[in-house]
């Protein structure tokens, strides 16, 4: 009997959560966004990551299976401060009738040239003009306020279950407190003259100011710009003057500049960072990937 | 000397004006400038007062600078004190505070940090066991 009732039940689900009484539908373009969702939301939401991790969110572009997917979601999230260049496309697909949800677009933004060089080159005032950088998520502090909102979403949604979810905010959040604490006392082990980070894409802004870096950049804010010979030599400059003593790298810069900024200063490559979301293996959770960046970062500057 | 004395009363009356202000510059006495120091990227080596204090004792600390312990012990009074010379960079320094103590109950624990030459930095955390905290050490402005 018991049996028989359980099959039955198993078999009304999909039916009870198309009438909004089964788990909500969580569309995430965000690898953190969907860690984050899949924390708070647990048992009562279905989360489905369309960029994947290890996947280059600057060059995402949703396929029509995925706008199917946006278009029968509960919640649509975005990362936001244009890193996503299809929001219209999502807009289209729900229809409006989906909540969607830019979570970077209520954090504070840091603001930054887009290439380092255009303004030298003589670019117009437009094309210098500062963006935010769209990276927020390298502030363990910008992830809290992320979690917030995203609960504050889910019990807006689902207003049943409300202590679950503030629940499990409130246990996400006491481990991203102590992840920041932990990267704090690594960090310290890092003399504050000696923290100077050369990255291949300007992705690091939040991180360094949060921990005391200055950061040099071989790329700008977006992997699809090449850096020019004159920023390079610039870059090579800085790195002798600073006494900079390693590069960190990301797979998708040109290794033709690489070999060209470590040939000229002498300085090697501390590791490979993850700028644009979560990795795999031991870096695909929040967690995993802050460590492994934090580390990489302090062992090779040390 | 002709004319109006309403107005010979007057020219002289500019020309004593008109003497003050290089007067004045002669005879005012020069405050020198404050000598300016050198913008440098140098690391002096200062000396530090540091003052542990602790609600609960005895207990027991640790201070590490940049990786390295810089100052440890055991106190059974409510505070150790000591004098350290470290480098100090213009960026400043973090110094890594770990304070235990047995009895379980909430304690303040706080560190002041007083270069020879600067403002103090202090820092207060509460625990019930211990506690673990980056006391972020700046120059004065």
């Amino acid at each position: 009997m018991r049996a028989l009732l359980f099959s039955f039940l198993r078999g009304l689900s999909p039916v009870l959560a198309d009438q909004g009484t089964g788990p909500l539908r969580v569309v995430s373009f965000s690898t953190v966004l969907t860690e984050i969702a899949e924390q708070v939301g647990e048992t009562h939401t279905k989360v489905t990551g369309l960029v994947l991790a290890g996947e280059e969110p600057h060059d995402y572009q949703p396929t029509p299976a995925d706008l199917d997917q946006v278009s029968q979601a509960n919640l649509v999230l975005l990362s936001g401060k244009h890193i996503e260049h299809y929001p219209d496309k999502v807009q289209q697909a729900t229809g409006g009738k989906v909540d969607s949800l830019s979570v970077g677009d209520q954090l504070p933004s840091l603001r930054m040239k887009p290439d380092p060089e255009e303004e030298k080159a003589g670019a117009s005032a437009e094309q210098t003009a500062t963006v935010e950088d769209p990276h927020w998520w390298h502030s363990i502090a910008n992830v809290k306020k992320a979690t917030a909102i995203v609960s504050d979403e889910l019990v807006k949604l689902d207003p049943a279950n409300q202590a679950d979810y503030e629940k499990n905010a409130k246990s996400y959040l006491a481990k991203l407190d102590q992840l920041d604490k932990w990267a704090r006392r690594k960090i310290a082990e890092l003399p504050r003259n000696q923290r100077k980070l050369v990255t291949s894409h300007d992705a690091f802004q939040y991180f360094a100011r949060d921990y005391g870096f200055t950061i040099y950049a071989i790329e700008g804010v977006s992997t699809d710009t090449e850096p020019s010979n004159r920023h390079v030599a610039e870059l090579i400059d800085e790195i002798k003057k600073e006494d900079v003593k390693a590069i960190f790298l990301e797979s998708t810069l040109n290794p033709k500049v690489t070999s060209e900024i470590t040939r000229e200063t002498g300085v090697r490559i501390g590791g490979t960072l993850y700028a644009d979301g979560l990795g795999t293996g031991p870096a695909s959770t929040y967690d995993g990937m802050s460590r492994s960046n934090v580390s990489t970062i302090v062992d090779a500057l040390r | 000397m002709r004319g109006s004395p309403l107005i010979r009363a007057l020219l002289v009356l500019i020309a004593l004006a008109a003497l003050l202000v290089p007067l004045r510059r002669l005879t005012s006495q020069q405050r020198p400038l404050p000598a300016q120091p050198p913008k440098s990227h140098t690391i002096s080596n200062k000396r530090f007062h540091l003052e542990l204090t602790c609600t609960t004792s005895p207990f027991k600390y640790r201070i590490a600078n940049s990786g390295q312990m810089v100052w440890n012990g055991y106190e059974t009074a409510a505070t150790a004190q000591t004098d350290l010379n470290f480098d100090f960079p213009p960026e400043g320094v973090d110094l890594v505070m770990d304070v235990a103590w047995d009895e379980k109950k909430p304690t303040a624990v706080r560190l002041v940090v007083e270069p020879s030459d600067g403002e103090e930095t202090s820092q207060t955390a509460w625990g019930t066991t211990s506690v673990s905290e980056v006391v972020t050490v700046r120059p004065s402005k």
